[in-house]
């Protein structure tokens, strides 16, 4: 009896039928024995060697972790996190180095976390440092993080005219009745679908696939997207269902999105142009940074008009918004966390 | 979320059978190896291709017996446009949904989407079913010229191109296209959907029928999607690290309400000292055989057959037994003795 498989793939399975010498090992690449069981209700075989599984305690059919039941990569990282020493288990590229590895006895040689999984007492250990580290990261979520976004690292400064893009840009533009809209301030973590959904939710469609519905170009790169319906219904309905806010300086109102932890500005793009959002590297980069400036623009104003109104009610008070206003007045974030 | 539409009506047949080409390719070495069913020695001719079948997300998916069977894989054929059997065929027939994701998560990621085992590295040219070690979800797309049969068009335009063909296959995260490269990488939500889209973009040419190329579409050669390797943008690894940190902020909380889970139940064994349970054992300290506390798992399977072999025993006396012999957790034999 040798084998090592996980309960999950295993169920309740007591048939097994053996090969030996069966199939080559996806680790080591020698032959094992292979065992094959039907286990709730499709068959599952052997992928890895004995041995293999037993020096990364790892299933092997799943080869997940044992213990943990997740994948090695993960088990690494958090041990390596948990424990402050890289932690990791280093898979042999050259297949002589693969054979090498695998003539080592699985059971005294451990390679990476698997050390700790699977022995008890540090299994027991990591565990108790795993809740220390949780209990930790809970704590200071609690807090208000500091709030970091990704910076816009500073570009090269060539003379690089984009003035072709902006001119296409609606950045003076407001929020108004269109089909197709602009959105900008967008923080390049944010992934597409996170937009998409957030808008389907609020246009009320089925889901992203629709065809009928939207589509959306997002620029990463130069932080900014374009979004058209096919309708002008449900575009409609896209402007009604956004918060607003109002830019003073030049008195307009733009619309809010927020997707995750940051809002998007959103504007009205009657002249839908894709090329307009910028194609390469620089030309990116230099647009995000202009846009990067307008959203400043935009975000002072409208701190400057909420804070009139309290000023006057307490002095001491504004005092102390207008201090931390200078202190944010570098660079002022939309966030919410 | 409201029903897809592809949930109400059959999947349509995309290709007859009559219609299907010779499954040995056309001759293009001296020997034709049958296990891989291709030609060797000899020069081998051109081998990119425009593949004459393409998957058409709109009208091709449909319930199959799959559906009705709750298989969870895909149709590999239906995948390239070119399942003859419609809603006969045992395999799912629709692009990959969030459901879909999850049923094949609580899988393991040692098999794709299609039910093919993945291997331990990438192969050399980074194509094929990918390795799993990695969750890659990050597609590389090449041979953008040849797929385009040579017309120039504006980056905008191929870029636009690329995402609409691929949006249609799964919910993008963020597409990039390198003009200087002239390649792109598209990346999904999910692994399911990179392995979903990869063989439905495959050998596919990306003109469109309004251009005037359509006709010759066969002639150029079909694009290349291959896995990408890591993005080495400092920016993008920064990202790639913070999610890999929320990860594992969430797979530990899982840990900890497992190991919690396991804890009582494993002093609940010690008192009732009762071996036979089908549940892991999280060993005590009191557990003596070096080996045994050098691989816990070794013993699994040890544990289990020990299990199968008394599981005519009927349990009452079993217990009567263990009580009468407290001693008998501590004589386990290690799973190399056999």
């Amino acid at each position: 009896m040798d084998f090592s498989i996980c309960q999950d793939c295993l169920g309740d399975e007591t048939r097994l039928t053996r090969a030996h010498n069966g199939a080559e090992c996806k680790i080591c690449t020698l032959p094992f024995t292979v065992y094959q069981f039907k286990a709730n209700s499709k068959i599952t075989r052997t992928l890895i060697c004995h041995n293999c599984s037993k020096q990364r305690n790892i299933c092997q059919c799943c080869m997940l972790d044992l213990q943990w039941h997740i994948p090695i990569e993960l088990r690494d990282r958090i041990l390596s996190s948990v424990q402050g020493s890289q932690v990791a288990t280093p898979e042999a590229q050259n297949e002589m180095m693969k054979r090498f590895i695998a003539l080592k006895n699985g059971d005294k040689y451990k390679v990476g976390g698997a050390a700790v999984t699977s022995d008890a007492a540090a299994n027991a250990d990591a565990i108790e440092k795993i809740r220390k580290a949780v209990d930790h990261a809970q704590e200071s979520a609690g807090r208000p993080k500091s709030t970091k976004t990704s910076r816009l690292d500073s570009v090269s400064d060539r003379d690089l005219d984009i003035s072709h893009l902006i001119k296409k840009l609606p950045l003076k533009g407001s929020l108004e009745p269109a089909t197709s809209f602009f959105i900008y301030n967008l923080d390049p973590s944010i992934p597409e679908w996170a937009i998409v959904d957030v808008i389907s939710e609020l246009v009320g469609t089925t889901f992203w696939q629709d065809p009928n519905s939207t589509s959306i170009a997002i620029n990463h790169m130069a932080r900014c997207g374009g979004l058209r319906f096919k309708s002008m219904e449900l575009a409609e309905k896209f402007r009604l269902a956004l918060q607003s806010f109002q830019t003073p300086a030049p008195k307009m109102t733009k619309g809010k999105l927020q997707v995750q932890n940051s809002k998007l500005h959103v504007v009205a793009w009657p002249q839908f142009h894709r090329a307009a959002l910028g194609t390469d590297n620089a030309e990116c980069l230099k647009l995000a940074q202009y846009l990067d400036k307008h959203v400043q623009k935009d975000l002072s104003s409208s701190e400057v008009s909420k804070s009139i109104p309290k000023a006057p009610k307490v002095s001491k008070s504004s005092k102390t918004s207008v201090s931390k206003k200078a202190k944010k007045s570098r660079r002022i974030v939309d966030i919410e966390l | 979320m409201a029903v897809e539409t592809w949930k109400k009506k059959p999947a349509p047949v995309q290709v007859l059978e009559k219609d299907l080409p010779s499954s040995i390719p056309p001759q293009t070495g001296l020997t034709f190896n049958v296990w891989y069913n291709k030609w060797s020695q000899g020069s081998s001719g051109r081998n990119r291709f425009v593949s004459p079948f393409k998957f058409n997300p709109d009208s091709d998916q449909g319930y199959t017996k799959g559906d009705k069977t709750k298989k969870t894989f895909f149709c590999l054929y239906f995948t390239k446009g070119m399942c003859c059997l419609g809603k006969k065929c045992e395999y799912l027939h629709h692009v990959p949904n969030t459901e879909d994701v999850a049923r094949l998560s609580l899988q393991s990621d040692v098999i794709d989407c299609f039910g093919r085992e993945k291997h331990g590295s990438y192969r050399e040219d980074m194509g094929g079913v990918g390795s799993f070690r990695k969750r890659n979800r990050t597609l590389y797309v090449g041979g953008i010229t040849g797929a385009l049969n040579d017309i120039s068009l504006k980056p905008g335009q191929v870029e636009n191109r690329i995402r609409f063909s691929f949006g249609k296959l799964g919910p993008l995260e963020r597409i990039r296209y390198v003009e200087a490269k002239n390649c792109a990488f598209v990346k999904y939500k999910h692994e399911t959907h990179a392995e979903f889209a990869k063989e439905a973009m495959s050998n596919q040419t990306l003109l469109i029928p309004s251009d005037k190329e359509w006709a010759d579409r066969r002639d150029g050669t079909g694009l290349l999607v291959k896995w990408a390797n890591d993005d080495p943008n400092p920016e993008a690894q920064r990202r790639e690290k913070e999610q890999q940190e929320q990860e594992s902020l969430k797979v530990m909380l899982d840990i900890l309400k497992k190991s919690e889970t396991a804890e009582p139940l494993a002093s609940e064994i010690d008192t009732k000292s009762d071996t036979l349970t089908n549940k892991r054992l999280l060993e005590s300290a009191d557990a003596d055989t070096e080996s045994f506390e050098s691989s816990i798992f070794g013993s699994l399977s040890k544990n289990k057959l020990s299990g199968l072999k008394k599981l005519k025993v009927a349990k009452p006396t079993e217990q009567t037994m263990e009580n009468t012999l407290p001693t008998s957790m501590v004589d386990y034999p290690s799973s190399d003795d056999d």
